[in-house]
């Protein structure tokens, strides 16, 4: 697996189960993530948000072909405009960015499984390329 | 997927994008599914 090329925030979930397995219980919350500062570029940085954000919030499940019983999942989060902070800007000043912010990671349904989540606590920044060739300021994380 | 010890690990795989598109995947093959309820 290779994280080379996302431009995004990498998050997964663990869940392992065996007889001895203690089950997380349903409602669980897994992970909270207020904000993200750091991204995948050492010297740049995201500061503080710009205007109003959008609420996402969608649930999954998991199932499986004889592995255990189906586990659903919950992710909630927001994103909208931050402010991109450079050390050492180009010619121009780096525009806003489209960020996520505060993601959150419940556990809806469980009966068998051991459930965590953990999550990068950098942005992944994509390459992003001008007309002519050279390097851009991304538009989104 | 994992086994060991009588353990199974399982690592659904989740992107959250800046424009707010999110991607949820299983890595474990065609075993395992993930569906949006």
């Amino acid at each position: 697996m290779t994280r080379a090329r996302l431009h995004h925030v990498a998050l997964f979930a663990l869940v392992a189960a065996c007889d001895k397995t203690v089950a997380t219980p349903s409602g669980t919350n897994l992970l909270t993530q207020p904000a993200f500062t750091k991204t995948s570029m050492s010297d740049w940085t995201i500061g503080a948000p710009v205007g109003s954000a959008t609420a996402v919030k969608k649930s999954y499940r998991w199932t499986s072909k004889g592995l255990g019983p189906d586990l659903k999942f919950s992710i909630a989060f927001e994103h909208g405009p931050s402010e991109l902070v450079v050390a050492k800007p180009k010619a121009s000043p780096p525009p806003n960015v489209e960020t996520p912010r505060a993601v959150r990671i419940d556990l809806v349904d469980n009966t068998r499984w051991a459930v965590t989540a953990k999550c990068d606590d950098d942005l992944k920044v994509p390459l992003a390329v001008n007309p002519d060739g050279t390097a851009a300021y991304p538009k989104s994380v | 997927m994992k086994r060991k010890n009588g353990d199974i690990t399982i690592a659904p795989w989740i992107e959250i994008h800046g424009d707010g598109k999110l991607v949820v995947k299983a890595v474990g093959g065609s075993d395992e599914q993930i569906v949006e309820e």
